[in-house]
């Protein structure tokens, strides 16, 4: 069940319900035990089979990190959560690039993807090194790190939580009250606006021209290219919101996934405001491990394009997800050696827009379903093709939007003198005018929602 | 306690009444469309209510008000009046998607002034209800030269077209009377009802996760798809003859003309290559069995394409909607006008 979903409203209504009763009249290890079970039905409701999976990686990681001085229990903490990543997510892909190489049909097995399987190991990976590296206690209790690993609201894609940052929140007396309530559900709509109304509307347009981009003329393929990098913003984002603004009603604290990423002057400031769990994920345990920048400029940039190589993996199983991962560490080691320090506004609006651009021109091979349609939309566009011209308006509803939020918060965090921040508008509730806009709000999602079919982006990640 | 329990309750039910005033505001302009009501005469299953406001900004933009009997047309009908060509037909007709002056029938009107042509066409009203509709439709409306009548399928299977014969064509309910008359004179609770409708033809779980599993497959269905050969789906040739034969004889007891527009749906495929979901076959049966019992038979289908690949232009879709599907847009209802424009100058 995805959270834009009436399955998922009943699930929550009675999860949310259930927990504020268990809270009242039992002990906190019921309440555990409930939020467990509810998590591992979430996740069993996308097929059962999973939770076979998930259960498997939260033992070996349990009692792998019991005994992290022990390096074959250590080593089995890492390698398995990677082969079980590698087995279900990869092994399609490496044999078809090995039958290609030696052009032989070897019959690979047809393996079925997990949905969050992407998420839940990287936590489960990033659990143990933390306790190998004295960074956290080892949880001797199973049920909270069992909770830790398949808490739902973030299961299936993200944000990718950090042990240190959710483990001590299980230790605390968190619970289900009005003012957690006010914030969540606020989030809650906050995201899910932006992802029915928003990022669906938008879909429309970036489908209909990466599945026929011969038909469309270079003006059109440019504003799709556009369209796709702020459609995935806003879906993407949108989730992060509706997953923090679950777990805030629940009593519970995720730290924000996205911080206006298109304001961001370079590329390496883009990878600290997109997907942010992913990306301080990739430098803690990928990019500092090869050397990070303690080895000189040259491997400095090595080690960035290695790691951007493995994110770009990460999110799919093709090679044109490694070749994006790999334009993006380029642009990373470009950064060091062209640094953009300019204080001029032009300049630096200038800076923002080329950021945004590249951003969207990589997103081309990230969306294209072959490398060939890739290379045609960009071939299409340089040799300014004509063809349908096709001004997509909730494109530029949803680019005004983003446009209009960014402004608005760089000109209040120049009016409070702090760094640029995004921040979530939330509203009084127990006043009329607040509850008024808050029910205008819910009221426009229904209104405006698109009603076709269309799962979040990072499902298949 | 108590009291502060109403006077939250009176704060959330007061933010509730503001709130749906404003959300009722802006469905007026958004999406407002009027209630149906049953069509006395028989000429269409119904109307939309009189003189209404009626707006569309979730495919296409416009906005206008029906006429005195609850079409779209942009003049009013007087009782008695000579009608000159009438029109009948579905939403495509109807033209809901495009502003007011820009359908078919009203860019007709423009290129023929000294005719007067009447537009009858209601969302839903497809072939068969046209059929089924169509001697009400010459007894109350008596046009003196021809009938237009709008379709965009081909196929119709036997008990479809048995049904156009016997008169027994489902036909089009109105809920105009009671709470639920009254519930949809409010165009946001209308648009809820819409979105509701559609949400639940919205996929389930065990779907979605196959569409998941297989998201990187999906443009190679969308090419599958196209590559398949189509197969003709022809309608039974004795039926179809016997119900063109019978719109035909009603149609002579005026000596009016009947005129069959045929709009195709149309595809694009990975390449940008142009299809139609019919066969060239299912048209030329109607073409032929027109030409037999003469009946006028006009297919946009060569029109539709010259307009693609000569001016990239496409006669469905809209600039918030799929590129290609759906209604007819400005363009399209311009690309029919003039086709029956042409038609009829050749056959004056």
């Amino acid at each position: 069940m995805t959270f834009s979903s009436v399955d998922f409203l009943i699930f929550f209504s009675v999860v949310l319900a259930g927990t504020a009763f268990i809270e009242r009249h039992f002990k906190q290890r019921v309440k555990e035990v409930f939020l467990l079970l509810a998590s591992f039905f979430f996740y069993g409701y996308w097929d059962y089979r999973f939770c076979f999976l998930l259960l498997f990686v939260i033992v070996v990681s349990y009692i792998s990190a019991q005994h992290t001085a022990s390096k074959p229990a250590f080593v089995a903490g890492i390698v398995v959560p990677i082969s079980v990543l590698g087995i279900f997510k990869y092994l399609g892909f490496f044999m078809d690039t090995f039958e290609a190489m030696i052009g032989r049909d070897l019959g690979t097995l047809k393996i079925i993807l997990p949905v969050g399987i992407s998420f839940y190991t990287f936590q489960a990976l990033s659990y143990v090194i933390d306790v190998k590296r004295a960074k956290i206690p080892v949880e001797k209790d199973f049920i909270k790190l069992a909770l830790y690993v398949s808490f739902f609201p973030q299961l299936v894609a993200g944000p990718i939580v950090r042990a240190s940052e959710f483990l001590p929140q299980l230790y605390e007396k968190r619970s289900v009250n009005w003012q957690n309530l006010q914030w969540g559900l606020q989030v809650f709509a906050f995201g899910l606006f932006k992802k029915i109304v928003l990022a669906d509307h938008m879909s429309v347009f970036v489908d209909d021209v990466y599945s026929k981009p011969a038909a469309f003329s270079a003006f059109t393929l440019v504003f799709a290219t556009m369209s796709y990098s702020v459609q995935i913003y806003f879906d993407f984002s949108g989730y992060s919101d509706m997953a923090i603004g679950c777990a805030k009603c629940l009593g519970y604290d995720f730290s924000r996934n996205f911080n206006i990423p298109y304001m961001s002057r370079t590329i390496s400031e883009l990878w600290r405001r997109w997907h942010i769990s992913l990306s301080t994920w990739l430098k803690e345990y990928v990019y500092i491990p090869l050397g990070g920048n303690r080895k000189g400029l040259y491997r400095q940039c090595l080690n960035l394009f290695l790691t951007m190589l493995i994110g770009g993996l990460w999110h799919g199983a093709a090679w044109k997800y490694v070749f994006w991962g790999g334009l993006h560490g380029i642009m990373l080691c470009v950064d060091k050696f062209v640094p953009r320090k300019s204080e001029n506004q032009v300049i630096r609006a200038l800076n923002i827009f080329d950021v945004f651009m590249f951003n969207s021109l990589t997103f081309v091979f990230f969306r294209s379903e072959k490398f060939s349609d890739a290379f045609l939309i960009l071939k299409r566009i340089v040799t300014l093709q004509k063809g349908i011209n096709q001004p997509f308006a909730w494109s530029f509803v949803g680019m005004a939007v983003l446009l209009i939020a960014s402004i608005y918060a760089d000109r209040k965090a120049k009016k409070e003198n702090r760094t640029l921040s995004g921040f979530y508008p939330i509203l009084d509730l127990g006043t009329v005018k607040g509850m008024t806009l808050f029910f205008i709000e819910l009221g426009l999602i229904l209104t405006l929602a698109y009603t076709g079919e269309n799962p979040f982006v990072y499902f298949q990640f | 306690m108590i009291s502060k329990f109403f006077n939250k309750a009176g704060k959330t039910l007061l933010s509730m009444i503001l709130a749906f005033c404003v959300l009722s505001a802006f469905c007026f302009f958004y999406s407002n469309t009027p209630v149906h009501y049953d069509d006395p005469d028989g000429a269409t299953d119904y109307r939309w209510e009189p003189k209404t406001f009626h707006s569309q900004w979730t495919e296409g933009y416009s906005y206008g008000l029906t006429n005195n009997e609850g079409y779209y047309d942009t003049t009013d009908y007087v009782e008695g009046e000579n009608i000159d060509i009438l029109i009948m037909g579905s939403s495509q007709m109807e033209a809901s998607n495009v502003p007011s002056g820009y359908s078919s029938a009203a860019l007709l009107s423009e290129s023929l002034p000294d005719l007067r042509i009447y537009d009858i066409g209601v969302s839903g009203h497809y072939f068969a209800t046209c059929v089924n509709n169509f001697d009400a439709a010459m007894n109350k409306y008596k046009p003196s030269k021809d009938v237009v009548i709008e379709t965009g399928y081909l196929h119709f299977t036997d008990e479809e077209l048995n049904q156009m014969l016997d008169g027994t064509v489902e036909t089009i309910g109105s809920h105009a009377d009671g709470i639920i008359g009254m519930l949809q004179k409010n165009p946001f609770l209308r648009q809820m009802y819409y979105q509701l409708e559609s949400f639940k033809e919205i996929i389930g779980p065990s779907e979605i996760k196959d569409k998941i599993i297989s998201f990187e497959k999906a443009g190679a269905t969308t090419e599958a798809l196209v590559e398949e050969k189509k197969e003709d789906n022809l309608c039974n040739e004795e039926l179809l003859r016997q119900v063109l034969s019978k719109i035909k004889a009603k149609a002579d007891e005026s000596g009016v003309q009947i005129i069959i527009l045929f709009h195709p749906t149309m595809r694009l495929d990975h390449e940008g290559v142009l299809t139609y979901d019919n066969t060239d076959n299912e048209s030329l049966q109607y073409a032929r069995l027109c030409s037999e019992v003469g009946i006028g038979y006009i297919d946009m289908s060569e029109r539709f394409a010259f307009e693609y690949y000569e001016n990239d232009t496409l006669a469905y879709g809209f600039t918030n909607t799929s590129v290609g599907l759906g209604h007819l847009n400005k363009k399209g209802q311009r690309m029919i006008a003039e086709e029956l424009y042409k038609y009829l100058e050749e056959n004056k």
